[in-house]
């Protein structure tokens, strides 16, 4: 089966050279649809100094269909519901603009770069995409506290 | 049936919806039953198209949708014809368009074809046609129509008389009429609003009103002057009237006088209750903002332009990503893709690749297969992602038409972040062919009213002016099936083919009852620039409705 078969060479592209904080293994060995990802909050955003755990998850269809990314930690963004399932919409991997040549490692970047510019423009959480849009000291400071009360030391 | 309409709960001979029992009406068998009792679908004939009934949509018949919720769009219930013609009239006979003209007019035509002929008995309580303060508050709600939930015909924080006719008939020295016993009457009047350093006529109808500078009102000489001080007396139902409304003024004065004037005609007799309390007039800012806003040819799940479509239809596109994602190749055109053996020139020196899809190594002399954007993948590969989408998996460029995606194909989506793109194909592909016709007839029907009402015509150069901005018709008079039914009394209507030249005209034509109503907001002052409101023109013929509002 070739979704197996490029799920494989993606996963031992990227953990043989992962993306700079990033931690990438597989939530169960039997299972390469699922995978664990640790992320840094990256440098540059209100996000710096959290490690955010995701799940990435490659549907049967895979490349055929888009991986999904779910925040596990909770994460105040834009992007991502506030929520237990944490989802994350991020343009790469929706439905309308997916490619099959997109690969693992373009959406775990998008995804950081992600953290870094959200775009409020696409938002899950008005809320926090108001503040971003309009109030962007009163939007880090959420951002830092929310970091610092889910994803710092846990 | 056990539960058929009875008791206390009638209403009509309808179940309550109101109470806390939820009522399903079957729209096959129009049956209706409780929720509680029968569930969704329809007991006596199992349709499922069935809704529950609520205040807000009764689909029952005989059930009046109830007084427009605030915030809905007076078109909503909207029926100019209302007043005036007790037939409710079939839905076949109501036709309503309403287009874009060029310049960014808006045009919009009604037409109701009344089953019943229009005599004099039937219309025993309606409001006199010929009556000015009729056609002025046809006029004022066709305004309010336009700006939205928002206008209404308000009272001004001013002392003076809050209606512009006062109790006495307005402008009975102005109207004029035409023709002699025995023939049918041609009514009608000029009024004219004009600012600036022109004096008002002291006995007009703003005695005490507004100061000089505010509004003016003053009639222009009458090619048939008619003194009669009471009531306009030709309330022929054979009759045709005809007023011209002139708005004169400064271009920057012109968004204030309408202002002005809305705020000086006082709200319709029968409709004092539901105006009451409504604020002053937005201008014609406002009334620029709702026109071009789509929202507002918009109600429920009726819209009235293709923009207002257009948004639905992008509202939806959002709601439901995936949705508007390129459709699937056609097999022909999967199949038709050429195959081609890798050679050093695809690979490069190192004669290495992968197939962007299954990332599976390829090697010179392999199989694949050529996009026409030039990517190439295993043909199985290829094919399994162009049966769901016809987009490169590389580039997201289409392969040719297919018959499910013809339009996205061509549209060749490079970029994933063109959403705009395909909104504004759709907005271009709206229905405003017939524009120029319209305009075109519109132009034919102004000629015609001011020939045969033998009005004056503007000077020469204001015609022209007017016609620089649309084509020369060569169009005619539309005319209902009705008209040509001959009926008792009334005469074949002429074609006015000399419409171009009103002198000529000695008699009005003689037609069955005509109405008409023609509102002109002129933007012309001597020495001034020209106004951002190009021109106004309300024509209310017979059964047809018609007003067109355009801006430069």
């Amino acid at each position: 089966m070739s979704a197996q078969k490029r799920i494989a060479k993606e996963l031992a592209e990227v953990t043989s050279n992962p993306p700079a904080g990033m931690i990438i293994g597989l939530v169960d060995e039997s299972n390469v649809h699922n995978w664990d990802i640790t992320m840094d909050g990256p440098e540059g955003s209100p996000y710096v100094g959290g490690k955010f755990k995701l799940l990435l998850t490659l549907p049967v269809e895979y490349p055929f269909k888009p991986p999904t990314i779910n925040f596990k930690t909770r994460i105040w963004h834009p992007n991502v519901t506030f929520d237990e399932q944490g989802s994350m919409c991020i343009g790469i991997l929706k439905g309308d603009t997916w490619k099959p040549s997109s690969r693992i490692m373009n959406v775990l970047i998008a995804t950081q770069n992600l953290l870094i510019e959200p775009v409020p423009d696409d938002a899950l959480e008005t809320s926090s995409a108001e503040l971003f849009k309009n109030n962007r000291p009163l939007y880090e400071k959420e951002a830092k506290k929310y970091t610092a009360q889910y994803a710092i030391g846990k | 049936m056990a539960d058929q309409p009875q008791g206390s709960g009638n209403s009509r001979g309808h179940l309550d919806a109101t109470g806390q029992r939820q009522v399903v009406f079957c729209h096959q068998c129009t049956h209706e039953w409780y929720q509680d009792v029968h569930g969704l679908i329809c007991p006596r004939c199992q349709s499922e198209i069935t809704e529950i009934v609520s205040g807000e949509s009764d689909p029952r018949p005989g059930m009046h949708i109830p007084d427009t919720p605030p915030g809905y769009h007076q078109l909503f219930n909207h029926n100019p014809w209302d007043e005036d013609d007790n037939s409710d009239p079939e839905e076949a006979d109501i036709e309503e368009h309403i287009t874009h003209g060029p310049g960014g007019s808006v045009f919009v035509r009604q037409t109701i074809r009344a089953s019943t002929p229009r005599d004099g008995s039937s219309r025993r309580d309606r409001p006199d046609p010929n009556d000015p303060t009729y056609v002025m508050r046809d006029f004022q709600n066709m305004l309010g129509t336009l700006m939205g939930p928002g206008f209404r015909a308000g009272r001004p924080g001013r002392s003076g008389p809050d209606d512009l006719y006062g109790n006495r008939p307005p402008f009975s020295a102005t109207g004029f009429r035409m023709g002699g016993s025995g023939t049918p009457h041609v009514v009608g009047g000029r009024f004219t609003f004009t600012t600036g350093n022109l004096r008002p006529r002291t006995d007009g109808p703003l005695t005490g009103g507004p100061p000089v500078e505010d509004l003016a009102t003053y009639a222009s000489p009458s090619s048939s002057p008619s003194s009669s001080p009471s009531p306009l007396p030709f309330a022929s139902p054979n009759g045709r009237s005809l007023y011209l409304i002139s708005i004169r003024g400064p271009p920057d004065e012109i968004a204030r006088m309408l202002g002005n004037i809305f705020g000086q005609m006082g709200p319709p007799p029968d409709d004092g209750r539901r105006n009451a309390g409504m604020g002053g007039p937005p201008g014609l800012q406002g009334l620029f903002a709702s026109l071009l806003n789509p929202a507002n040819a918009r109600h429920g799940d009726a819209v009235y332009t293709q923009e207002a479509l257009d948004q639905i239809i992008s509202t939806l596109m959002e709601q439901h990503p995936t949705s508007n994602a390129p459709g699937p190749a056609s097999p022909h055109a999967i199949q038709a893709l050429p195959k081609r053996k890798l050679d050093e020139e695809l690979l490069g020196p190192e004669g290495k690749g992968e197939c962007s899809v299954c990332m599976d190594d390829v090697h010179i002399g392999d199989e694949v297969v050529m996009l026409p954007c030039t990517h190439w993948f295993h043909e199985t590969c290829a094919s399994a992602w162009l049966s769901e989408h016809n987009t490169c998996p590389i580039c997201r460029k289409g392969i040719g038409e297919s018959p499910s995606s013809s339009g996205r194909s061509s549209r060749a989506p490079n970029s994933p972040n063109s959403r705009a793109e395909p909104r504004a194909r759709r907005l271009s592909l709206g229905s405003r062919l017939s524009r120029d016709n319209i305009m075109n007839r519109n132009e034919a029907r102004l000629d015609s009213i001011r020939a045969t009402g033998r009005i004056t015509p503007p000077p020469r150069e204001e015609i022209q002016h007017r016609r620089r901005s649309s084509h020369r018709h060569d169009s005619y008079l539309p005319r209902d099936p009705d008209e040509d039914r001959p009926m008792p009394g009334s005469y074949r209507r002429r074609e006015s083919e000399d419409h171009g030249s009103p002198a000529t005209v000695q008699d009005p034509p003689l037609s069955p009852p005509l109405m008409r109503q023609e509102v002109e907001v002129e933007d012309r002052y001597p020495g001034s620039e020209t106004a951002s409101l190009r021109s106004l023109i309300v024509g209310d013929m017979s059964k047809t409705k018609v007003f067109s509002v355009s801006f430069p």
